[in-house]
């Protein structure tokens, strides 16, 4: 089997059945799912808690064996290294060596991809920034909070410059401001040719930045598709304007019920949490220029932009 | 009230956890399975008397006793200092105190079951070793020694059925059938003479040494104690590493201290250092003699207040140990 | 290869920042201390210098074992345990890179260790041979005996097979051997009798050894030492020194040296000689004629090792050095089961079944070797159970697994200060980790292959 980009993620009728010691079925995890990844899109596997999300995820990394049906990986089986070598895996949990320092960390990751030392150095310093752990890059992981070990966990599943990077609930653990860098990280590098697999309960999250997504509850695939068509609500239509006044809303009102026959519902449109929560913040960072966490930067590493 | 009901819960949950883990099964059953094949290896090696055969039994008691206490003191109490399990715990209203002396006790339950296995296979090992003599060449009761020797077996099949048919837990199921099976080939050893014949009641047990596994029992539990106060610290290697540095120094805890220049000194060696040789009586087995049942009070109160010690030194160490 | 370097730069970091390697070396630089500081020996000096090498050694030895066994079978399993293995199993990593890193990081460690404890044996023995008092010829025996590495030339002790057999079928037909007798405890029975019945030589009676010099033995200098050393076993006490004549002569029959001496007739006793006698290529005989006849018992050998020639070759130090390397292989085999073993159980487990390999393995040697009595000594072999002979069959099968591991001792050696040559250095290491870590490293890559590595707890 060759390889072949143009098929980064293929599942066919995948299965998985954990079992018991003498071999007899206890959770059948996934039920003949079906997956078919772009190239360069962001892609997002939605589900409840114990929906089957993270076992899909470690079936395609070969890190399960598929009790039945087929998976590949750019044309690859998953086990395959020449496979790995194009994967970027972000785990539920940043599963670290506690004793290492993110910058040890990131070093290790880059001899495993056979870098030179160079550019493992470059590489490991725009990481380092992009995150924003440049300044606690000497301190062993063992020490840092979830969020902390979670940029960590991003920048090594980045160190490769994947072409398809999986990312297993990014946001878990960050707080807002880091779960936007992370969104908008995500676009970035689906637009500079990488193909992101997301896989997240949070809702928004998924919303905001995937192109399609598969729901997925049980095991089962149910429902897929581009959020445009799973969310658009085609017999209803928004319209945004300046406040036109009491009596301008009035008329308009009117003329919809004319036009229609229906009552519309007419309201003020308001900010959403996460929009207020960073405006309150961007601007106290303007007044407090000292931080003592973690300060990741919104542009990403320029070499995932191939620069 | 509620804090003895917290103690028990806890203390029931140390229990559980100490069984489920799997070496709490695999040394007691290696203890056992060694134990029975000492009079068969070394007897027809060796060519010695039945003294070698106490001394390897009460030995591997002793031995496996201290390599069990500091994996259950790590297992349950280190262990869960580094998943955090402990603040889950913590959290809710228990006295770090009891929290420990919970821990402290279900460990010293299961070691108390675990030396109940080593002193039954003592003896019956020490039966099928007892016919020996120049005048019949190299005999053992094969017999008994067989018996002995197939007991964790039949134990872990037993658990496995148990396992298939009612998804029971392996280990802990397989520990409580080895307590079972053990009684029973003690009482089927007490039927039966070495040549196989039907003799009711004929125990032929060297019921001396059944003192003797009474205070390695508690030499264990001592053990376990320090153990336990260490864990609230340390990782298990850590812990392992210093207990087997005090048994080697409790062993020579007569050489050292009297080879200790300053008085002061000495005295808080004589209170630090556990005196071993208290609790282990081969030599006096060995020269015919029985251990007289005042030794046997004097070391357990000796005991309770080691461990008393030692446990209150723990408390306050765990006390001040950050859950988190 | 730079993968299985980033994974050894993982395993050396992890376990170089941990309580466990600390721990265990202080544990060795302690026990190396106090056992030369509280060792006190024959009350000689080279008593005290042999006992300080060859407890620290031993005591080194069996904490970095721990410690050996600790990492090793930590490697995988807790990787596993941790979830740590889901970053690196998603990385282009050959599972055969995983477990090689794996262990090159443990034993890089045990190997520092080992150069630290060497280093620091090393530095004691030289310390207390300068600074106790103590006579000359103590120091003599120091130098000559203890702190140098001398060739050791056993004689040709090849026992005929017929001969044994011969044996044995007398010892079966007075009854002695069962013919129910287990073959290969009858066989080494009758061999350890015909070692003994060589090995004792009667009143009046000489006997002749013969030494085949090997070519690489060449004396440095006329006047460097050469010794005889005679391994005598009494088997009353206090007997008075028996006098003795002993001849050298090549194996055409010119007499090369002649030496009479008088010697107690039990324990160790070197005899200098002439290093003219010694001849690389050559063959020797060495012919003992007893010329005290006032003795009416008769003079035993040791049936293992009657007599040694012994050349000094070289220093202590290469001596220790290539000890120390062997001791390093043999340590990291330890790594090398437990990382094995590691993959397939978890970190408790693994430890225990790797003790107890070794433990039956070692125990299998120990129960089989020639040294004991064996059950082809029973008196009435019928009472001998099928269950005990089978143990027997079992233990000699399993006792064949570790012989090549312990043939050469090197802290032995060392102790005795014979020279390890090159050659027997190589040819163990290589044996160790061809063989036995080859073996538990295909075990590993194909245990690791087939194992799920994200399974839920």
């Amino acid at each position: 089997m060759g390889e072949s980009l143009d098929k980064p993620v293929t599942a066919r009728g995948l299965v998985k059945i954990f079992t018991d010691f003498w071999n007899r079925p206890k959770v059948r995890a996934v039920d003949g799912l079906d997956l078919e990844m772009r190239p360069c899109e962001i892609f997002g596997l939605l589900g409840p808690n114990g929906s089957g999300k993270s076992t899909t995820i470690k079936i395609l990394l070969g890190l399960l064996r598929p009790t039945a049906g087929e998976v590949a990986i750019f044309g690859l089986p998953p086990t395959d290294v020449r496979a790995k070598r194009l994967v970027g895996y972000l785990p539920e949990e940043s599963y670290l060596y506690p004793y290492l320092t993110p910058r040890e960390t990131l070093d290790m990751m880059g001899r495993i991809f056979n870098l030179p030392s160079a550019e493992r150095k470059r590489r490991t310093d725009q990481l380092l920034e992009m995150v924003g752990l440049t300044a606690a890059a000497h301190r062993p992981v063992g020490e840092f909070s979830k969020g902390m070990a979670r940029r960590v966990g991003l920048a090594q599943a980045l160190i490769n410059n994947p072409s398809l990077v999986i990312l297993d609930e990014p946001t878990s653990g960050l707080d807002p401001i880091a779960c936007r860098h992370v969104k908008d990280l995500t676009v970035t590098l689906a637009k500079s040719g990488k193909t992101v697999l997301l896989s997240s309960h949070l809702l928004a999250d998924v919303e905001d930045v995937c192109d399609r997504v598969t729901i997925l509850f049980n095991g089962r695939v149910r429902a897929r598709g581009s959020m445009g068509e799973l969310l658009e609500k085609r017999n209803i239509v928004r319209f945004a304007a300046p406040d036109p006044g009491t009596e301008g809303v009035a008329k308009i009102a009117a003329l919809v019920r004319e036009i229609s026959g229906k009552e519309p519902e007419v309201d003020h449109p308001s900010m959403d949490l996460e929009e207020f929560f960073l405006e309150v913040i961007s601007e106290a960072s303007r007044q407090d220029e000292t931080l003592s966490g973690a300060a990741p930067t919104c542009t990403p590493a320029p070499f995932l932009l191939n620069e | 009230m509620l804090l003895c009901r917290q103690f028990f819960a806890l203390t029931h949950l140390t229990i559980m956890e100490s069984l489920r883990q799997p070496l709490s099964f695999l040394l007691s059953a290696a203890a056992i399975v060694v134990t029975g094949l000492a009079p068969l290896l070394l007897m027809h090696s060796l060519g010695e008397d039945g003294k070698l055969i106490r001394d390897t039994a009460l030995a591997i008691h002793f031995m496996a006793g201290l390599l069990l206490s500091t994996h259950l003191a790590a297992a349950c109490l280190a262990e869960e200092r580094r998943r955090g399990t402990i603040a889950a715990v913590l959290s809710k209203p228990v006295p770090p105190a009891v929290f420990f002396l919970a821990k402290f006790s279900g460990i010293a339950a299961v070691l108390i079951c675990f030396s109940f296995c080593a002193t039954i296979a003592g003896l019956i090992s020490e039966r099928a070793a007892e016919h020996f003599s120049t005048e019949y060449g190299f005999v053992t009761d094969w017999r008994a020694g067989l018996l002995l020797t197939a007991t964790p077996a039949a134990a872990a099949i037993a658990a496995a059925i148990v396992n298939y048919m009612l998804k029971k837990p392996f280990p802990s199921t397989a520990f409580g059938f080895l307590l079972i099976f053990i009684t029973l080939a003690a009482l089927v050893c007490s039927l039966f003479d070495r040549t196989g014949q039907w003799s009711p009641f004929g125990f032929r047990f060297d019921w001396r040494l059944l003192p003797a596994g009474i205070l390695l029992a508690a030499a264990i539990v001592m053990l376990a104690a320090v153990a336990i106060a260490l864990s609230a610290r340390l990782d298990g290697p850590a812990t392992l590493a210093f207990c087997f540095a005090l048994l080697v120094a409790g062993l020579a805890a007569d050489y050292i201290i009297s080879a200790t220049p300053y008085h002061a000194i000495s005295l808080v060696m004589q209170c630090v250092l556990p005196d071993w040789q208290t609790f282990w009586q081969a030599d006096r087995l060995n020269r015919g003699g029985h251990i007289p049942l005042s030794h046997v009070w004097g070391a357990l109160l000796y005991a309770i207040c080691y461990v008393s010690a030692v446990l209150t030194v723990g408390s306050l160490a765990f006390e001040n140990t950050e859950a988190s | 290869m730079n993968r299985v370097i980033a994974i050894s730069i993982l395993t050396f970091r992890a376990a170089w920042r941990s309580r466990a390697v600390h721990s265990a070396l202080a544990l060795v630089c302690a026990a190396v201390f106090a056992f030369a500081l509280t060792a006190r020996g024959d009350g000689t000096l080279p008593g005290l210098a042999k006992l300080i090498i060859e407890y620290s050694f031993k005591a080194a030895f069996w904490i970095l074992a721990m410690f050996a066994l600790w990492a090793g079978c930590g490697a995988v399993s807790e990787d596993i345990r941790r979830r740590h293995i889901q970053l690196l199993a998603v990385k282009p990593l050959r599972c055969s890179e995983l477990w090689l890193g794996r262990w090159l990081g443990i034993s890089t460690i045990i190997a520092i260790a080992i150069a630290i404890c060497g280093i620091l044996v090393g530095v004691l023995a030289t310390v207390a041979g300068n600074t106790y008092a103590c006579p000359k010829s103590e120091t003599d025996v120091l130098n000559d005996h203890v702190l140098t590495a001398r060739w050791r030339i056993l004689p040709d002790e090849h026992i005929p097979h017929h001969e044994v057999a011969q044996c044995l079928s007398s010892l079966k037909a007075d009854g002695t051997i069962s013919e129910r007798a287990l073959p290969e405890d009858a066989w080494l029975y009758a061999l350890q009798k015909v070692k003994w019945s060589r090995a004792t030589v009667l009143k009046g009676v000489s006997k002749e050894w013969t030494f085949a010099i090997p070519k690489s033995v060449r004396p440095r200098a006329p006047n460097d030492g050469a010794w005889l050393k005679i391994r005598l076993r009494s088997p009353t006490r206090d007997r008075e020194p028996t006098s003795m004549e002993w001849t050298f002569t090549s194996l055409n029959g010119k007499p090369l040296h002649t030496l009479s001496v008088s010697l107690p007739p039990d324990g160790v006793h070197y005899v200098k000689i002439p290093t003219s006698v010694i001849k690389g290529g050559d063959t020797i005989l060495v012919r003992l004629s007893q010329v005290d006849n006032s003795q009416n018992e008769p003079l035993m050998f040791d049936p293992y090792a009657p007599l040694e020639i012994l050349v000094s070759r070289s220093g202590f130090g290469g001596n220790l050095a290539r000890a120390l390397l062997i001791v390093g292989c043999q340590l990291s085999l330890v790594a090398a089961v437990g990382v094995t073993a590691g993959t397939a159980f978890s970190m408790p487990v693994a430890v225990f079944v790797t003790v107890c390999g070794f433990l039956v393995s070692s125990g299998a040697v120990f129960f089989t070797s020639e040294k004991v009595v064996n059950y082809a000594k029973v008196h009435d072999p019928e009472k001998v159970s099928a269950y005990a002979r089978s143990a027997s069959w079992v233990l000699h099968k399993l006792s064949r697994l570790l012989d090549p591991l312990i043939r050469l001792d090197p802290v032995q050696l060392l102790v005795d200060g014979i020279h390890i040559p090159w050659s027997a250095t190589i040819v163990t290491c290589v044996v160790i980790l061809t063989t036995y870590t080859a073996l538990c490293f295909v075990a590993g890559v194909y245990l690791l292959k087939k194992k799920e590595v994200a399974l839920p707890e």
